[in-house]
């Protein structure tokens, strides 16, 4: 219904309206209410959370009051104000209020023009840009990001799709310039069908560290400078040593390193590997084609096959020095390495796995499987389950060994080492043959070709129409004749400096790649409907639920204009979540909305929390998230499980961390996520989540305040007021207190700071018993018990963590509301304002009174007049 | 029709707010003295982010330094060349959130009521004599960090400098030419990015017709930018033809933060000394900070917090002493460089150290560390400033006069109510 026609019914109703809640004026019965009640802390003389509300005035003036006047009543709906100190207003007194505030404010937002809440002109960001260009051009970008030089994009509240702080920089029109060159001619090497090829090692392998061990000795040089002067050593490194001891060590080391490498084990015939990447040290992490260094010529799949023996999986020790699961047979992974990125005996940024293998003991056996490489990338095999301590557990070896044998110790942790590597039998996979071919052409001209030329031949007589075609799905709409002029005018500027027409068309194509056509949504208001025109629904639909262009189906509603139709998008919602391009969106929005994007950014401390690393538990925490918000998402279930869930998702590894009684075999694999119950466990639903514990610490311990303010900001919706700015910074002193709840207490004390504290310190307490990964904790250290018992501001007492969560679940209504407020601010780029609260009012109503699910949620958000609106 | 023509045209035709003419008319008209002999002045910044405690910087005493704070032990041999300066601040709040106003004075979220924006003492330092280097500027730090780390360089359209992170990549850089193409396929690239960005201006311009209010403010960011990166082939065409300088030092690897800061000020006194830039920026931030390997079992931001706990203020210590002694032996190395005309590179370089947090453990930012060095501050002494609330002079003043010193006559920079000379 047109929104004219809505503003008629809506001024009728009022007008009637009005008559009633004039009688009660504002003068006579409100603002006597609001004096009694509230001028005390919001008024001339004290303006608590910087509120005041004795110069307001009725009629509404402007959007400053309106806020106010909704505060107010949000307020007093929820119970929070008056505080429970201060005497208690008239039941029958505050319903009246309640009801003209609510008629006040829907008059207020209804004569209001609309000339808040618009989008502005809003440009892809990082990842969005990424995901087009891969959809675009139909390209693999596991391990290609065009985009890795990008400066970051501007947050809003975590939220990396708001128009109004995406900002466009030279800085960033430089990188557009510099990634439209590599993606077009990545996407389009060629018309020449490239020929395959064979490569094969069987010796003269490199081996990890102990190629590197050398120049890495040379260059903590420099570190070790500084340290001499302070009288230190480096913990682990070469420590303060003079320059003459220095190249001492060095000369020994050499020698014994070579003569390893020359005589025991034919290293260089085969490699070996011991840990699993992630660890510190790198002696046997990557085992690679060091003849192929360079990487493969072309972009494509191909067939990639080893010659491998797994040995001393169960070690003939007493003692498991590498500390490796004995139970699980060794795992093997295939990720890309570029030379270029930098030595391929280290982690490098973009470590997609390719394949898997799973190794039989004690054979030599062949394994192979069909892997994609990015020209310029070389195979690398990783050790999946392999030790993180293979220095320690070498040299705790060889000391074991020496006494056993009854040898002479050796002195130092090198020496110990190089004995260990010659005699110990430790846990390790040894690589003798690697054999790559390809690439494997199964499709020439490939999809990129066919949809950029619209069939296989380059056609140079009618460049304008194959811009046009690649135009209108870059432009995400049909072109304009001045845009196509503009871009075919890069084709003739470069052919008359010579250059010829192919490699011309492809310099026109990188053109349009960095035109504000493609980089900005366009979301103008067609001249009939205020609507945005189809296309940009389509758009914004895509980019909502796939964060990239529209599809052919989209494009085609857009076209004929059936996509401004409710059913339609409703439809078309449907589809494109149940498209696995949707996960993009589950990633985005948990990353806006639980903020799990700083997952990782705190990396816990390796000798505390070692099985963050063993079990590699970063990507297994988000999953968790992810697969759990999936599954209240397609099964269309009850918002109100986010928190009252009874059961999780986890992998072996999680499951391990929570103490859930699963078996092993209960998984099909040891990667798999299955749904496992938590019934009598302090977990199931958000709040048991070890990925929020872990991005609520700081990799090192807890604290409460933090995790307090993370819940009110991001599952209530209600974050604290900032300290006023008048207030004299406090010197946190904390000595003399034990614990952090005493530490706290001290907080506590000055009821300044109570003031905000009660409402933040009660929810962080309550999660106490999750330390900095996740894990349950009853106690700090050896013998202080943790007390989790709290008030919540409502009132409400609870004694421990259960009783804490079971009370949460009451606090659906507001966390619906952040929720739904969060969707819309992602779905549209922008921040919620004051005009934009009758939509999310009505929504909300309609999903409480018809019982609707999480899908439903959604695809009202999509069917909103906000959606549709500029 | 020429475009470039056309675009110095656009300006009027789009009425860009007024900020944007007076920048440009800044950048043209600002006047630069001749230089005085052949001396050749440079500006370096460095900073971290969780400042200094306030006992382990700060002398007791204004006048010479007698006896050095606890940190600042590792300067012994470099007293001479430093100034500490006491009670200077931008009188800012908001903790983290406010760090990155060290170097301009001015947060981001009131930057739009600055004629400048939050334009940084060294970014404005670029804008007048930057051209005369291939890096017009090198700003060295890290996009992580706590709340996105020590984020020191902005430009005066209010964008954060995007810095060179790790010394393997500033070492490419300063040393490592563009992978061998010959000399006429550079210069097509040049061609080629300037015709994508005569399509990119022309479809701006027509855009621009039909929008409106604030969706017309973003487009001038895009302007802006098309601008930006055409000067900015401008001058790597003009640099083209110049060899970049043999790499003295072997290509080094990214580590960690704490591995990594001798080898980054090491690069940057090359970078002076090659004169590849004149001005360089260090943000001592990152996701890295491995205290580990200094023998501490907490993370850095965690003893910043230190509660007054003596065993969290020695860690503190620690840190702090490391970073000076890396300091310290940066200026050692400037000491020992030659500038083309035979002085130390250390007398024709002003030197700042300090930070954009004044107190880590109550997140205040008053009273921030401030340590200058080097030419127009060897002193050897501390200078206090008053202290009193209504007698403070804000530390723009100082940078002012820094700028002053550099030849670049501005009559005021942020906040500033005029210069601080010693």
């Amino acid at each position: 219904m047109g929104k004219k026609l809505s503003l008629g019914i809506f001024g009728l109703f009022f007008s009637a309206l009005i008559h009633l809640y004039a009688e009660k004026d504002f003068d006579s019965t409100i603002n006597p209410f609001l004096q009694t009640h509230c001028f005390k802390c919001h008024g001339p003389e004290k303006q608590k959370a910087d509120r005041r509300y004795d110069q307001l005035l009725h009629p509404i003036q402007n959007d400053e009051d309106l806020l106010l006047f909704q505060d107010i009543l949000d307020q007093l709906n929820l119970g929070e104000m008056p505080p429970e100190e201060e005497p208690r207003p008239d039941p029958a007194e505050v319903k009246e209020v309640v009801a003209w505030l609510t008629s006040a404010i829907a008059e207020a937002q209804a004569k209001r023009k609309n000339n808040g809440g618009e989008t502005v002109l809003r440009r892809l960001n990082r990842r969005e840009y990424l995901h087009t260009i891969s959809d675009l051009f139909h390209l693999n970008t596991d391990a290609f990001d065009p985009t890795e030089g990008f400066p970051s994009d501007k947050e809003i509240h975590h939220l990396d799709n708001q128009g109004h702080a995406l900002v466009t920089s030279g800085f960033l029109l430089d990188q557009y310039l510099r990634a439209a060159d590599l993606v077009v001619e990545k996407a389009l090497p060629s018309l020449d069908k490239p020929a395959s090829r064979e490569w094969i090692q069987n010796g003269n392998f490199e081996q990890g560290e102990f190629t590197g061990f050398m120049t890495s000795v040379q260059k903590r040089e420099s570190v070790d400078e500084p340290l001499k002067s302070l009288g230190w050593g480096l913990k682990g490194m070469t420590g303060s040593m003079s320059p003459e001891q220095l190249a001492k060590r060095r000369k020994s080391l050499t020698g014994k390193f070579e003569s390893i490498l020359r005589d025991v084990e034919n290293i260089p015939n085969h490699i070996r590997l011991y840990e699993h990447p992630r660890s510190q040290r790198h002696m046997g992490s990557y085992a690679y084609m060091s003849d192929l260094s360079e990487g493969v010529p072309f972009d494509g799949y191909y067939f990639f096959a080893f010659d491998a023996t797994a040995l001393y999986r169960i070690p003939p020790y007493e003692k498991n020095f590498a500390r490796t699961r004995t139970d699980e047979p060794f795992r093997l992974a295939v990720v890309p390495g570029n030379i270029e990125v930098g030595p391929l005996h280290l982690p490098q940024p973009l470590e997609p796995k390719l394949a898997h293998f799973e190794m039989v003991d004690g054979k030599r056996k062949k394994y192979h499987a069909r892997i994609w490489l990015n020209k310029g990338s070389t195979p690398r095999l990783i050790f999946l389950n392999g030790s993180h301590l293979t220095r320690n557990a070498h040299i705790e070896a060889a000391q074991f060994l020496r006494q056993r044998d009854g040898l002479p110790p050796l002195s130092t942790g090198n020496e110990n080492l190089v004995y260990g590597l010659q005699h110990a039998k430790l846990p390790q996979v040894r690589i003798h043959h690697l054999f790559l071919s390809g690439p494997i052409i199964d499709h020439w001209p490939t999809r990129t070709h066919k949809e950029i030329l619209g069939g296989s031949t380059y056609d140079s007589e009618n460049i304008r129409t194959q811009l046009s075609n690649f135009l209108k799905r870059a432009y995400r709409r049909p072109p304009t004749e001045k845009q196509i002029d503009a871009i075919h005018g890069v084709y003739l500027a470069r052919t008359s400096k010579g250059i010829e027409s192919w490699q011309a068309f492809k310099d026109s194509l990188k053109a349009a790649l960095c035109s504000p056509h493609f980089i900005y949504l366009q979301e103008e208001p067609e001249l009939e409907t205020d609507n945005i025109d189809p296309h940009a629904i389509a758009s914004r639909l895509s980019y909502f639920l796939w964060s990239s262009m529209p599809d052919r189906e989209l494009f085609t509603l857009a076209r004929t204009g059936e996509l401004s139709h409710p059913d339609i998008l409703r439809a078309q919602t449907e589809r494109l979540l149940r498209d696995s391009k949707s996960d993009r969106f589950v990633d985005g929005f948990l990353n806006a909305w639980l903020t799990l994007d700083n997952l990782g950014n705190t990396p816990p401390d390796h000798h505390r929390f070692k099985e963050y690393y063993m079990d590699d538990l970063a990507p297994a925490m988000r999953k968790e998230t992810h697969v759990f918000f999936r599954h209240l998402l397609d099964n269309n279930l009850p918002t109100s499980e986010f928190l009252t869930a009874q059961y999780t998702f986890t992998n072996p590894a999680l499951a391990r961390l929570y103490h859930l009684p699963v078996e092993k075999s209960d998984f099909p694999n040891p990667d798999s996520f299955i749904r496992v119950s938590t019934e009598g466990h302090p977990r199931g639903g958000l709040l048991g989540h070890s990925s929020i514990h872990t991005v609520t610490a700081n990799g090192v311990d807890t604290s409460p305040i933090i995790r307090g303010v993370w819940l009110l900001e991001n599952i209530l919706g209600t974050p604290p007021s900032p300290p006023p700015p008048d207030i004299e910074p406090i010197e946190p002193d904390t000595r003399g207190s034990t614990t952090i709840r005493d530490q706290m207490e001290r907080h506590r004390s000055d009821p300044t700071c109570a003031e905000c504290h009660r409402k933040i310190d009660p929810l962080g307490f309550a999660l106490e018993n999750f330390d900095a990964i996740g894990r349950f904790r009853t106690t700090y250290g050896p013998r202080k018990k943790i007390d989790a018992s709290g008030v919540l501001p409502g009132g409400q007492e609870f004694k421990d963590l259960g009783q804490f969560v079971w009370h949460f679940r009451n606090e659906h209504p507001k966390f619906i509301r952040a929720l739904t407020n969060k969707l819309m601010e992602y779905a549209l780029g922008r921040q919620m304002e004051i005009s934009d609260r009758p939509t999310i009012d009505r929504i909300l109503k309609k999903v409480e009174k018809q019982n609707l699910g999480f899908r439903d949620l959604v695809i009202e958000v999509v069917t909103s007049d906000l959606f549709v609106n500029p | 029709m020429n475009r470039r023509l056309f675009l110095r045209g656009s300006l009027g035709a789009l009425a860009l707010p007024a900020m944007e003419s007076v920048g440009l008319a800044k950048i043209q008209g600002s006047k630069i003295s001749p230089a005085i002999g052949n001396e050749m002045k440079r500006l370096v910044c460095i900073g971290n982010s969780f400042g200094f405690h306030a006992s382990h910087f700060f002398p007791t005493d204004p006048g010479p330094i007698r006896s050095l704070p606890k940190a600042l032990e590792p300067l012994k041999g470099n007293l001479d060349q430093t100034t500490v300066f006491s009670n200077l601040d931008h009188g800012v709040k908001g903790g983290h959130f406010a760090v990155h106003s060290f170097l301009s004075g001015v947060k981001h979220s009131q930057a739009s009521s600055m004629p400048d924006g939050n334009l940084s003492l060294d970014q404005r330092a670029a804008e007048v004599f930057g051209f005369k280097t291939r890096f017009p500027s090198l700003v060295v730090g890290s996009e992580n960090g706590l709340h996105g780390g020590c984020q020191m360089s902005w430009t005066r359209s209010g964008v954060r400098v995007p810095p060179i992170e790790g010394p393997k990549n500033l070492f490419r850089k300063l040393f490592i030419q563009e992978k061998s193409k010959n000399n006429q396929q550079v210069l097509q690239h040049y061609d080629l990015g300037k015709s994508i960005l005569d399509a990119s201006l022309e479809d701006a311009r027509n855009l621009g017709k039909r929008l409106n209010g604030r969706d017309r403010d973003k487009l001038d960011e895009y302007f802006t930018s098309i601008r930006e990166v055409e000067t900015g082939i401008q001058q790597k065409e003009k640099w083209h033809s110049v060899p970049k300088p043999n790499a003295p030092i072997d290509e080094p690897v990214n580590r960690n933060l704490v591995e990594d800061i001798p080898v980054l000020y090491k690069l940057i006194a090359l970078a002076l000394e090659t004169d590849s830039t004149r001005i360089a920026s260090f943000e001592m931030a990152g996701a890295q900070f491995n205290t580990g390997l200094l023998g501490l079992n907490n993370g850095y931001h965690a003893y910043s917090h230190h509660g007054q706990k003596q065993e969290n203020i020695d860690a503190l210590l620690a840190l702090e002493l490391y970073q000076m002694e890396c300091f310290s032996q940066f200026l050692d190395q400037l000491k020992s460089k030659k500038s083309p005309n035979g002085s130390s590179l250390l007398d024709e370089t002003t030197v700042l150290f300090g930070s954009g947090m004044g107190n880590g453990n109550a997140h205040t930012n008053n009273n921030l560390p401030i340590l200058m060095a080097g030419r127009g501050y060897q002193t050897g002494s501390h200078v206090a400033m008053p202290g009193a609330k209504n007698k403070r002079i804000p530390l723009s003043n100082l940078y002012l006069s820094i700028l002053n010193q550099l030849e670049v006559e501005d009559e005021t920079f942020a906040h500033s109510t005029g210069t601080l000379t010693l």
